[in-house]
């Protein structure tokens, strides 16, 4: 058997959209049984058992719309389309609002071992400008009820650098969070995303973003403060408490091992194709009603675009890239590819190599684009 | 295939933009099944990337359309697929030369619009017997005795009779095809007289040499020939002939009244020009043809390779392109920044970018263009009188005794609820209004004078976002006015970038400089130290922008399983990176120097 598989679940339901948010969901609630019907027939369609998987992952949209009884007929039918390891991390992400009563003991009884809390913020009025349909009690509520229902690797998300945020405000979000002693956090900066109602605010100046150069200081702070809580920064957006709590499933995406993605608008990567799902709850469930793959696209990565993903991926981790592994793909020598950047890199003091691997220290990340890009030029 | 010349008619087909052309012409393919259904797609005619992605005719375009008529009579009928954009008139008037009758296209929900007309215009100045058809009758908006009405007033023909059919849906198509043998002319022309063919459009193929596209006058044309050019006496054997059938099909002859194709191994592209005539060598015609009138450029820029050791392929692509662009023309230029280029002249703004893509795509040439310019009449304190179009060329303030610009008459037809708008836009860019009138209770037709260079320079696109598309808009050169030029020169990091320079209406330089400063801080990457750009008048500097050295830029954010978007992000800025062109120590990308051209708004 080759390297473990991972398994990505989208589950394209939402309450309600968030103003941000680009990844694809509708908030069309009565379509939830048809779409796990058609879920169910894409993973016996996509089958294989040379391979097994070692890491599932619900994501969304808002996955706890679905009901206890909806994940546990996906959570079987995962069994009719790979092997399943015994060392599995089954993470599923939930919203604050949508958990009430026992459902996180449910979903823990079923498996999950792992969530995701979308709680962004503990500020009310920081939730209500990104359009979240919970307030802060329901986040706090949502952290207790999950420990209670027996979890113990939980994570949950924040979002940073909105509009006017300074460092005090942030460092209350963090401290709230920090108290609840989450083993995984991930802190995302707020992006102005094309086509979504807050792109449209801001581009009709109903919204004016937060300089680059402030979020970047916001960033380099998050960095810090959680570094001296014991948290360590180990990719641009998250923060484990050890080693083992970092997430395998997001680490696959980031270090090119394949995954499968299920459901509309999912994303999979065999090692040499990336393809993707329609993104569109109805056309997903036609495709599959007619025991069609509801394919929209794919594409078969050349060399340069393998390598270009190795460095933009790799960059990411402050780990870092693996120097013989990038060689062997590429055909030449590290030196010899990139020549003067990784030294420009270190001049400026923003990282370098070691122990075979070329990483950007905090200093560097905060000019990861700019450093990406460098290296990117030299990939021909 | 060969049919007697009564059996042939050749027509083109003549409306505004988006009024269906390429739509009708694609029906009128499929029925004449001369493509499988499997190898047929939309826009049939437009083979060009660019028109397929902007949705648009560019080139006009032939195809011979063998119809067994309701007589009984096989006729090939030659359709001319023509552009509706108001900078590609020049390309409607070629096409119309080879045919008899043409069929005016009128969208049942719009009406008449400013193209319809000028193409009218084109088509009788050609004697063209025209027919007129109203299209997207499926519409649920289709007024067609509105459209009818329209037709019989505006155009002053007989809106009754006109055909009425929906191009989308198939439907009253066939009509169209008996319009054509019952109501056009056939060609008259006499196949056994000497060889007179006119060339009416040509291009190169890298395998067959130049092909030439002819309509075929008098006489007879076949394999084997020796061939002259009238105005040059070039002479060639002929390889092939054929008709288009989408692909060429290759054919024993071509005869009077037919319209097809040449290859005779002709690789100096200089030796075929449009408009000239094709004889025999040993039996000449004695007349030429009439030719074509010239293209009239109004927009000039300079043209340079990114990469200066791409002048050679830049030189042999311009000439290539010119036998399929007639209307492009070229000259040597040079600039201190960007070394050795090409000073061209365009139709309109949009030709330039249609020129630009291509030279791009077909030939892979990465480009970089200065602001495009009009030509300015300029009297010198000595008296004398120069036409400049360069701004390298601009002479010393206190040398000039007065400049003049070209201006147009802009006609401009809008639904009335626009009409406050169109003002505004049009008082914006130094307009003056010179008449108005009702075209029907709600459509209005509005009358500027405009200044040429200001019509260049983004109005046509502010135009058509006042009017949400509903605008159209036609001009005609109308001499020149006096006017208060300056000079306007950009410097980046001190130094001044000759290509950037553009010439401006003195009212209109502050904020020119100011965008323009805007756009170049937006689009030059940040080096490793800190770049001034400054636009200046003389020595004056009246805007003023910096691009600080590194910026932090990270970007913490979650993509999930989408690598390919965040890669394709990557792919394309390394794409504009190669576009880079070292000015002093600073390097500006191909983008900037486009950011120039275009307003910021």
């Amino acid at each position: 058997m080759s390297e473990p598989h991972g398994l990505y679940v989208h589950v394209p339901f939402c309450v309600k959209k968030c103003a941000y948010c680009d990844f694809y969901s509708t908030s069309d609630l009565t379509l939830t049984n048809s779409f796990v019907a058609a879920l169910l027939k894409e993973m016996k369609l996509r089958s294989f058992k040379d391979r097994c998987i070692d890491t599932i992952y619900f994501g969304g949209g808002t996955p706890s719309v679905l009901t206890a009884r909806q994940m546990e007929r996906i959570l079987s039918g995962i069994h009719d389309f790979a092997p399943v390891s015994p060392l599995l991390e089954v993470t599923m992400e939930v919203n604050p609002g949508t958990v009430g009563g026992t459902y996180l003991a449910d979903v823990y009884s079923l498996g999950v071992n792992r969530l995701n809390i979308g709680v962004q913020s503990f500020g009310d009025e920081k939730l209500k400008f990104l359009g979240r349909i919970h307030n802060s009690e329901d986040a706090v509520k949502a952290l207790e009820d999950a420990r209670r229902a027996g979890f113990e690797n939980i994570g949950l998300d924040l979002m940073f650098g909105v509009p006017h945020e300074m460092p005090e405000q942030w460092r209350k979000d963090m401290d709230t969070a920090f108290s609840f002693l989450p083993e995984h956090l991930s802190c995302y900066m707020l992006t102005y995303e094309p086509d979504t109602p807050l792109d449209n605010t801001r581009r009709a100046g109903g919204v004016i973003p937060l300089e680059d150069e402030k979020v970047a200081d916001l960033f380099t702070f998050t960095s810090r403060y959680a570094g001296q809580l014991g948290y360590d920064h180990y990719e641009v957006s998250n923060f484990a408490k050890k080693k083992s709590c970092q997430s395998r499933h997001n680490k696959k995406y980031w270090s090119g091992v394949p995954y499968t993605g299920f459901g509309p608008a999912a994303h999979s990567f065999d090692g040499t194709t990336r393809f993707w799902n329609h993104r569109d709850v109805i056309k997903y469930i036609h495709h599959l009603e007619k025991a069609e793959l509801p394919v929209l696209e794919q594409e078969f990565l050349t060399r340069e675009q393998v390598l270009m993903e190795r460095v933009m991926l790799g960059l990411r981790t402050f780990e870092g890239l693996d120097i013989s592994a990038f060689e062997q793909i590429a055909g030449q020598p590290f030196e010899q590819q990139f020549q003067a950047v990784p030294g420009r890199v270190e001049e400026l003091g923003w990282g370098g190599i070691s122990q075979g691997r070329f990483s950007l220290n905090l200093g560097g990340m905060v000019y990861l684009d700019t450093v990406v890009e460098w290296f990117v030029e030299k990939i021909v | 295939m060969s049919v007697k010349i009564e059996n042939i008619r050749n027509f083109s087909i003549i409306a505004h933009i988006d009024h269906g052309k390429s739509t009708l012409s694609d029906r009128l393919i499929q029925l004449a099944e001369i493509v499988s259904d499997r190898d047929f797609k939309d826009q049939m005619l437009d083979s060009m990337d660019i028109e397929r992605e902007r949705g648009i005719t560019i080139k006009s375009q032939t195809v011979t359309l063998p119809y067994t008529a309701a007589d009984g009579e096989t006729y090939l009928l030659n359709l001319i697929d023509t552009p509706g954009h108001v900078d590609f008139s020049y390309e409607v008037s070629r096409a119309l030369a080879s045919c008899e009758g043409a069929f005016l296209l009128v969208d049942a929900s719009q009406g008449v619009e400013a193209q319809t007309l000028a193409n009218i215009y084109l088509a009788m100045e050609h004697d063209l017997e025209i027919v007129p058809v109203i299209n997207k009758i499926d519409l649920p908006s289709a007024e067609i005795e509105w459209a009818k009405d329209q037709i019989d007033e505006d155009l002053g023909l007989d809106g009754d009779s006109a055909l009425q059919v929906s191009a989308k849906t198939g439907q009253g198509v066939e009509a169209v095809f008996e319009a054509a043998v019952n109501l056009m002319p056939s060609p008259e022309g006499d196949s056994n007289a000497p060889l007179q063919a006119l060339i009416f459009d040509s291009h190169y193929d890298p395998y067959r040499g130049t092909i030439v596209h002819v309509r075929i006058f008098h006489g007879t044309i076949k394999k084997g020939d020796k061939i002259s050019f009238l105005s040059n006496n070039s002479q060639y054997k002929v390889e092939e002939v054929g008709l288009f059938q989408i692909v060429r099909k290759p054919m024993d002859k071509l005869e009077a009244g037919q319209v097809g194709y040449i290859i005779a191994g002709i690789k100096t592209i200089r030796d075929v020009s449009c408009g000239d005539t094709v004889t025999l060598a040993e039996n000449p015609c004695v007349q030429p043809m009439p030719g074509f009138r010239e293209p009239n450029p109004v927009v000039f820029s300079s043209m340079y390779p990114v990469a200066s050791d791409d002048y050679a392929e830049l030189t042999e692509a311009l000439e290539k392109l010119k036998l399929n662009d007639a209307s492009l023309i070229f000259e040597k230029d040079a600039s201190a920044a960007l070394g050795f280029g090409y000073r061209c002249g365009f139709l309109g703004l949009l030709h330039l970018e249609v020129v630009q893509e291509r030279l791009e795509r077909e030939y892979d040439i990465s480009l970089i263009l200065t602001s495009p310019s009009v030509q300015y009449e300029i009297t010198r304190s000595d008296g004398t009188v120069e036409i400049i179009d360069n701004p390298a060329l601009y002479p010393d303030p206190m040398e000039i005794e007065k400049t003049r610009e070209p201006f147009i008459k802009a006609a401009i037809i809008i639904p009335d609820r626009y009409m406050g708008a169109v003002m505004q836009v049009c008082l914006e860019h130094r307009g003056v209004s010179t008449n108005y009138q009702y075209l029907t209770s709600n459509r209005i037709e509005m009358k500027f004078d405009l200044p040429l260079a200001e019509v260049v320079y983004e109005f046509y696109d502010r135009l058509k976002s006042v009017t949400q598309g509903y605008g159209s808009f036609d001009y005609e050169i109308a001499g020149y006015q006096e006017t208060d030029l300056v000079k306007l020169d950009f410097l980046v990091n001190g130094e001044r970038v000759d290509a950037l320079s553009q010439l401006v209406h003195r009212d209109k330089a502050v904020d020119r400089a100011r965008n323009a400063c805007k756009q170049l801080r937006e689009e030059i990457p940040r080096q490793m130290f800190k770049i001034a750009i400054q636009g200046a008048i003389g020595g004056k500097i009246i805007s003023r922008e910096t691009v600080s050295a590194y910026r932090k830029d990270v970007t913490a954010k979650c993509y999930g399983g989408d690598i390919s978007r965040k890669r394709k992000l990557l792919e394309k800025q390394k794409k504009g990176k190669k576009r880079m062109k070292m000015v002093g120590a600073v390097e500006i990308p191909q983008s900037a120097f486009l950011s120039v051209l275009k307003s910021g708004k």
